[in-house]
């Protein structure tokens, strides 16, 4: 009976005076690592690379001030916290930076005043471009076709403004008037969106894998 | 006033904070010295960087030698006059006091004999 309570006693000793503060040293050691590892997570998962890029270092140098290894641990949940709406202020600085790079007729037209019907056509286009948004490789071209009058324009359009949310890197609207080819446009789409001439590289291979860089997501309308 | 977002009292005291605190501040610094959580004023100040209130510039030295960088932020000649005028529309003008803040200048006895 002695030698059980005995031998009890040990363990409990083991446990209080040899275990636990070892563990304790080693959540502590841990708690700035995690943290550091936390605010990298959510500073990379914000938008464009630049702004990952600026937050991740600008956070992990205001994370390493915080005194304290378990109080860094709880700034860097402060900054998960926020992080959503972090995420939307970064995306709309994008959204708005896009937008005003783009000269006025690079803008969507203005929407088709009157526009009825067309709801299986909506529907089939909305499908197309929500499958479009949600693949990160596919690069998708969708063609409306139809004779002259018949209202491809308006449809794109109503549809363009109709998605404008799935889409918050822009739209851009480029009526295709003269037949002088795919290039000439990229070029112009380019430079519209803030890249300089002696950046886009000439020749038409190089210059596609270029485009799909620069606009991942924008839905273009070719009529 | 068209600042094209909505103006909360969180952003309203980063204002108060970017208005009265002088020298380099940085995020953890405005966060304090709001008495707001550090990972909520990063929004607000991206929001005020946004529309021309605030800029920002990264701390002076190199990266590789001295770790990352702090950002420093402060109000824009335009954001001076708008966060002034915000201030005294919505809170009177009275800045309240908070622990970070630079206290209120106080009458002094001077002189001697």
């Amino acid at each position: 009976m002695a030698g059980e309570w005995r031998r009890g006693g040990v363990v409990v000793f083991l446990i209080t005076a040899v275990a636990l503060p070892l563990l304790l040293t080693e959540f502590g050691d841990w708690c700035p690592w995690l943290a550091a590892r936390l605010v990298r997570w959510a500073a990379r998962h914000l938008g464009d690379p630049a702004s990952c890029r600026r937050y991740e270092e600008e956070w992990i140098a205001n994370l390493n001030e915080v005194p304290g290894k378990l109080a860094r641990l709880v700034a860097a949940f402060g900054y998960l916290a926020y992080m959503p709406r972090m995420r939307r202020s970064v995306r709309h600085r994008a959204a708005r930076s896009l937008s005003s790079a783009l000269p006025a007729p690079l803008g969507l037209p203005p929407v088709p005043r009157a526009f009825v019907g067309r709801a299986r056509e909506l529907d089939a286009l909305r499908k197309l471009l929500h499958a479009a948004a949600e693949s990160t490789t596919d690069r998708q071209l969708i063609y409306v076709v139809g004779m002259a009058g018949i209202g491809k324009t308006a449809l794109a359009t109503f549809c363009a403004y109709q998605m404008k949310e799935a889409f918050p890197d822009g739209q851009l609207f480029l009526p295709a008037w003269d037949q002088a080819g795919l290039g000439s446009y990229l070029d112009e789409l380019l430079m519209a969106l803030g890249v300089p001439a002696s950046r886009i590289p000439q020749g038409k291979p190089t210059r596609v894998p270029c485009s799909g860089h620069v606009f991942p997501a924008a839905a273009s309308s070719w009529s | 006033m068209n600042s094209g977002f909505r103006i909360t009292d969180a952003t309203l005291d980063v204002l108060e904070v970017l208005l009265h605190e002088g020298g380099d501040i940085y995020g953890l610094k405005i966060a304090k010295a709001a008495g707001r959580p550090t990972g909520s004023v990063f929004p607000i100040l991206a929001k005020l960087e946004d529309c021309g209130w605030v800029t920002s510039e990264w701390e002076a030295g190199d990266p590789a030698a001295r770790g990352p960088r702090r950002r420093f932020y402060q109000l824009s000649p335009d954001g001076l006059v708008q966060a002034r005028q915000l201030l005294t529309e919505r809170r009177g003008g009275t800045v309240r006091s908070r622990p970070g803040l630079s206290p209120a200048p106080r009458p002094r006895w001077e002189g001697g004999r």
